[in-house]
């Protein structure tokens, strides 16, 4: 990794945040408030695992999205991403450096929106006879995690692709995360996890732990294999 | 000038310390191509790479710097093979070189200081006292509104000039302690004064700092007159003159010939006509010979008048003339 790059890459994500705070601030009221109204319209002593889980997963995706794009695009300002191949530094550390600091992101992100959801919860105990007591399941640190790990597994295609060919002939990759999501989401629905004869419904008799322990070493596997294809790709790619 | 014409070399850099030793560079891309690119930069001398637009000078620059891979040929940084190294030992050897391109590369987003600390990261030398001592002396001026303005260190790139853009380049690259300037273009698209000011600032750190060496680019050549040392040509991605510039100043020059006293110094064959190359003339216009030694030249041919050469003269002639002989 290149401490030079990695600064100049925090220099622009700082401005991606700061840009994209109002945005994010706003996409957050609206994902927190359809997650409390829900079907029931009540906020009295609920269980808020789903509001903070909605408040992660938003401010997750919405940090990745919103960061890793900008990256990019910085790169191609200027020349700038050439620019930085002149520094003293590889091509690897220039890779290696960009998925650390979005890995690193992701997980500050995911702990921060907890602690902000943990935090709003704790604040509704200041007016328990409007809001109740609000209770948080256990495994919403778990789920949280899961739902970094699934969208920093998205973001690391999204990124070999971007160092394969640039953001601007790359722009596709901006819907490999929605595709992810969309064909995750068809492939659970529709050939089913649990359903008898499904091709997923040995999944069923796995234990949830393991389940657990498989989601994570997958997330990772495709993060660290988006890594390698990312070297690969650009340590071909001419300027 | 013709491919197979051997290019005009009088450049001796034989026993010399060398910082930059490029040999054989080649490197093909689909509508153009460098060939068998060879030239050097002895230590604490400015190189001053010319050439018309597109003619190879910026190729050459980034197969030095490691952005581009060259197909072939070696590049020698302070004796030592880059091209035949691991990337982590280039980027090593890259310490002690640092460019300034022809546009501001940094993100507008960035400060003037996250642009400073991006360049401590990067240079284990790089010195932030230099580099804001440096901004001072280039007294960057907030424009246009004519109000002297100092600019400040939260000031950011996307609200520079080109002309500021270009101050902050070369003050980062000077205050990188680097043993070798890689300069392409820095003075293009940039007005007279500040030209000037950018021009005057290399020639004071290398004055402080002889140890130092320069590789500056440019098609603008009255800038490389005040500057470099020798100059190399490039044209049509071929090394074709490279020269001492005392050489072109004192010793080339430029001789405007009408018809019959081409033919007369055509008909003559003295050996000096060897390495003379003419642009003919249309209709009334002379006809526009260079010379590579003026002092014989009027020896030769008293009635004839001759004057020096400047790097534009050779340039155009090198590349547009043909060999007299």
């Amino acid at each position: 990794m290149s401490r030079a790059l990695l600064y100049a890459d925090w220099c622009c994500v700082r401005h991606a945040l700061r840009s994209s705070a109002k945005s994010c601030a706003l996409a957050m009221v609206l994902a927190a408030s359809v997650s409390l109204l829900g079907a029931d319209a009540s906020i009295y002593n609920i269980d808020a695992t789903g509001f903070i889980g909605a408040l992660s997963g938003i401010l997750v995706s919405l940090g990745a999205m919103a960061i890793v794009p900008r990256l990019f695009y910085a790169d191609e300002q200027g020349g700038w991403g050439e620019f930085r191949l002149a520094l003293p530094v590889t091509r690897p550390q220039a890779v290696g450096s960009r998925f650390a600091l979005v890995a690193v992101i992701v997980v500050v992100v995911a702990v921060a929106s907890l602690c902000l959801g943990m935090l709003v919860v704790l604040a509704t105990r200041l007016l328990p006879q409007a809001f109740g007591v609000w209770t948080v399941d256990g495994s919403l640190p778990l789920q949280a995690t899961l739902v970094a790990l699934v969208l920093l597994a998205m973001a690391g295609p999204q990124m070999a692709v971007y160092f394969a060919v640039g953001v601007e002939r790359g722009r596709f990759a901006i819907m490999i995360p929605v595709l992810g999501a969309a064909l995750a989401f068809l492939v659970l629905t529709r050939i089913g996890v649990t359903g008898e004869g499904g091709t997923l419904s040995w999944l069923a008799s796995v234990s949830p732990e393991v389940l657990v322990v498989m989601a994570v070493a997958a997330c990772l596997v495709v993060y660290l294999l988006s890594l390698m294809v990312a070297r690969r790709a650009f340590a071909r790619r001419e300027f | 000038m013709r491919d197979d014409e051997p290019p005009i070399c009088t450049m001796g850099v034989a026993g010399l310390d060398l910082a930059l030793d490029v040999r054989g560079l080649t490197k093909h891309y689909e509508d153009f191509a460098l060939h068998d690119v060879t030239f050097a930069v002895p230590a604490g001398s400015i190189v001053g790479l010319v050439g018309r637009n597109g003619a190879g000078k910026t190729t050459a620059m980034r197969c030095i710097l490691g952005t581009t891979t060259p197909d072939g040929g070696s590049v020698r940084l302070f004796g030592r093979d880059v091209t035949a190294m691991g990337e982590r030992a280039r980027a090593r050897a890259r310490e002690r070189v640092a460019s300034v391109v022809s546009v501001c590369p940094y993100p507008n987003f960035m400060s003037i200081a996250q642009v400073a600390t991006t360049w401590w990261c990067a240079y284990p030398r790089f010195d932030h006292r230099a580099f804001e001592a440096l901004l001072d002396r280039m007294d960057i001026m907030h424009q246009p509104a004519g109000v002297h303005r100092p600019v400040s260190a939260t000031r950011h790139v996307g609200d520079l000039s080109r002309g500021q853009g270009m101050k902050l380049q070369l003050a980062a690259c000077l205050a990188s302690g680097a043993d070798l300037l890689v300069l392409d273009e820095p003075t293009a698209g940039l007005d007279p004064v500040v030209r000037d000011e950018v021009l005057s600032i290399v020639r004071e750190h290398m004055a402080a700092n002889p140890e130092c060496s320069v590789l500056v680019s440019s098609h603008i050549t009255s800038d490389l007159e005040r500057l470099a040392d020798y100059v190399v040509m490039v044209d049509g991605g071929r090394v074709v003159l490279s020269a001492e510039r005392d050489l072109i100043d004192d010793v080339m020059g430029i001789a405007r010939l009408r018809a019959a006293e081409l033919e007369r110094v055509v008909a003559e064959a003295l050996p000096g006509n060897d390495g003379m190359r003419v642009i003919d003339g249309l209709g009334a216009a002379p006809a526009e010979l260079l010379v590579p030694d003026r002092a014989a030249f009027v020896r030769a041919h008293p009635g004839m008048v001759c004057d020096k050469a400047t790097i534009d003269d050779v340039m155009r002639l090198v590349a547009k003339g043909r060999r007299l002989s």
